[in-house]
């Protein structure tokens, strides 16, 4: 397993590029007190919409708060989306694919028609309609999001589960009474999670994006929570003459999202390139 | 042939009554009483409960659900809250602008996509290959706002070469009859006003459209990559055939079709891209409708606009498959 993940860096320069970009990002935001010129909601309207320069080097909004300090207590904010949207979905969506795909029958069938209707909705609409419906709030369109994301993880999980649960190894289990929530964990799920967790870069990805477009209309974090999409929108009528305020949270949104797509890019190439490969 | 669109229209119905019980569910998940919130604090108990036996809040879950489908059925999405109007007439005058925007987006995005994934295969791990799957990356890495805005600012306000917003200027007035800008403007003959409706539609179009191309030719590079590899295409080479007829007449046609169900899939991913797009854009959509719907918490619209949109993603996947399933005749496996 090590020497394969050492292979494939050196195989993959991008995903080397894409972990570099995200461990920066890392240690950026967790050292955003000392970086940052001034704290990220302290108010000072002499400096309203200053452009980039010496005492704030990314400029200030229209309340003359610091656009770096934003961007980088804002960073703490994307990162736990990434991370927590991802591994909610993940959770949501491996559990109801291993119960179908284990036990089959009544549970099956229901199970994979709703995750059918939930696929037949545009991901990003049935998030704006769940956030909506939710109320507007960073935690809801998490959960909005991870809601919409949960059905591709189910039907992934799922068609694995199936193909575990005909092994001969789990049949021999089964055989030789292990309990059922310890073939469940300890065969089918042990043994699903790769697949499942190759996804993971691309889902956070995605995470990232959607939660910071809902901030963005207004159905994300609420000002005046430092969140790169709801800072865009608070700032978005003087975007025209200080492009700075949506710059800065812009590009920052695009910079992280690029860095987990490149190691999802490059772990989907790495999958393809051995399934063709013969073995 | 029909016996394949058949079956998919019934497998398709215990998947539509889902989506129908997702979208009635939709408003039930806001906390409190909608008859509440609709009048707000000042009403009397009278006035509420007035409210709640017109909004049939007092009837049982199940019967409001068969009775919200019953409405359906008869092309009743119920009425706007905020303008009075029924929510169907408001859906179908904004539905057309939408689908206009959805087809040039498309559009555009066939045109870079495809070819830029042709380019990228046949140059396989070359320097153009590596340019453009960075490229890609880049334009699905990137919120669509940003790309708004830097294109609004280049050739809005610095360039000012092209309309920021809108669908058409306001100095163009004639009767619809389609209810598509451009298609209108043609149907009248006026090349002034076809022109300006082709110029506000650049911009979104691209805006939609880049981040679809970008995935797109992804997809597209994989599939023509896989099929340069296969035995006709040495073949045709063998017996020296114009390399751009073995690319373009060989490889291409058959690399599409894995391709045409990758476009279904996009396709949903424009439908919300359009909410992001149309709202900065202030494209008279269903797109902007929907948000100005979410803020005005007007639920039955909302309700009914997901409902649509989740009907257009259906309704051209479904197509998509057929058509598919048509191309190609090694698809006729049964359908779960």
């Amino acid at each position: 397993m090590r020497g394969e993940i050492v292979w494939t860096l050196r195989r993959y320069p991008a995903a080397v590029v894409g972990t570099s970009m995200i461990a920066a990002i890392v240690l950026a935001v967790a050292a955003a007190p000392l970086l940052s010129p001034a704290p990220p909601a302290m108010v000072d309207l002499a400096y309203r919409l200053t452009p980039p320069g010496l005492a704030h080097p990314f400029g200030a909004d229209l309340f003359g708060r610091d656009v770096l300090a934003r961007v980088l207590y804002g960073g703490r904010y994307t990162l736990a989306i990434g991370v927590v949207v991802t591994a909610a979905a993940l959770t949501i969506g491996s559990t109801v694919g291993v119960l179908a795909g284990f036990f089959g029958g009544a549970f099956d069938m229901v199970a994979m028609r709703l995750v059918d209707a939930m696929l037949s909705f545009p991901a990003l609409i049935l998030a704006i309609a769940l956030a909506a419906a939710f109320g507007p709030s960073l935690i809801n369109a998490m959960t909005a999001i991870a809601i919409a994301q949960a059905p591709q993880f189910a039907r992934l999980a799922r068609t694995e589960a199936l193909s575990i649960s005909r092994r001969p190894y789990v049949e021999a289990a089964i055989a030789a009474g292990v309990s059922t929530p310890r073939i469940l964990i300890a065969y089918v799920l042990r043994n699903i999670l790769p697949p499942l967790l190759t996804q993971a870069p691309l889902s956070a990805a995605n995470a990232i994006l959607q939660v910071t477009s809902l901030g963005f209309l207004g159905l994300g974090a609420q000002p005046p929570t430092p969140e790169w999409g709801a800072d865009i929108a608070s700032n978005l009528e003087f975007v025209r003459d200080a492009p700075w305020v949506a710059a800065a949270p812009g590009l920052a949104i695009l910079i992280t999202v690029l860095a987990f797509n490149l190691i999802g890019d490059c772990i989907t190439e790495a999958m393809t390139v051995r399934r063709r490969s013969p073995s | 042939m029909s016996r394949y669109l058949l079956r998919r229209l019934v497998g398709l119905i215990p998947v539509l009554a889902l989506v129908l019980v997702i979208v009635f569910c939709l408003t039930r998940f806001i906390p409190g009483d909608p008859a509440v919130t609709l009048l707000g604090p000042g009403a009397t108990a009278e006035q509420i409960a007035a409210l709640r036996r017109q909004m049939h809040l007092d009837q049982p879950q199940g019967v409001q659900f068969l009775s919200y489908v019953w409405n359906l059925l008869h092309g009743d999405l119920g009425v706007s809250l905020k303008t009075g109007r029924p929510v169907l007439d408001e859906l179908a005058s904004k539905l057309p602008a939408t689908i206009e925007l959805a087809l040039a987006a498309l559009l555009i995005a066939l045109a870079i996509g495809i070819p830029a994934g042709v380019a990228a295969a046949r140059r396989r791990g070359g320097v153009l290959d590596q340019v453009l799957r960075v490229a890609a990356l880049a334009c699905v890495s990137v919120p669509a706002f940003l790309i708004a805005f830097a294109l609004q600012g280049l050739f809005g306000s610095w360039l000012r070469f092209l309309p920021v917003a809108g669908r058409l200027s306001p100095y163009f007035i004639f009767k619809p009859i389609t209810g598509f800008a451009v298609l209108d403007a043609l149907l009248h003959g006026d090349v002034a006003a076809l022109s300006d409706a082709i110029r506000h539609l650049l911009l979104p179009a691209t805006v939609l459209g880049l981040f679809i191309a970008a995935n797109l030719s992804r997809f597209v590079r994989s599939a023509m990559i896989q099929q340069l590899d296969e035995d006709y295409v040495r073949t045709a080479r063998a017996k020296g055939l114009d390399e751009r007829q073995v690319v373009y007449g060989h490889a291409l046609p058959n690399a599409l079709i894995p391709v045409l169900s990758v476009i279904a899939i996009l396709f949903g991913d424009m439908l919300g891209g359009a909410i992001l797009t149309e709202t900065i854009f202030s494209w008279p959509g269903v797109g902007r409708y929907t948000l100005d719907a979410i803020r005005n918490r007007d639920y039955p619209v909302v309700q009914s606009a997901t409902l649509i949109f989740a009907a257009m993603f259906m309704l051209v996947s479904l197509a998509i498959d057929v058509i598919g399933q048509r191309l190609d005749p090694r698809l006729k496996a049964p359908v779960a």
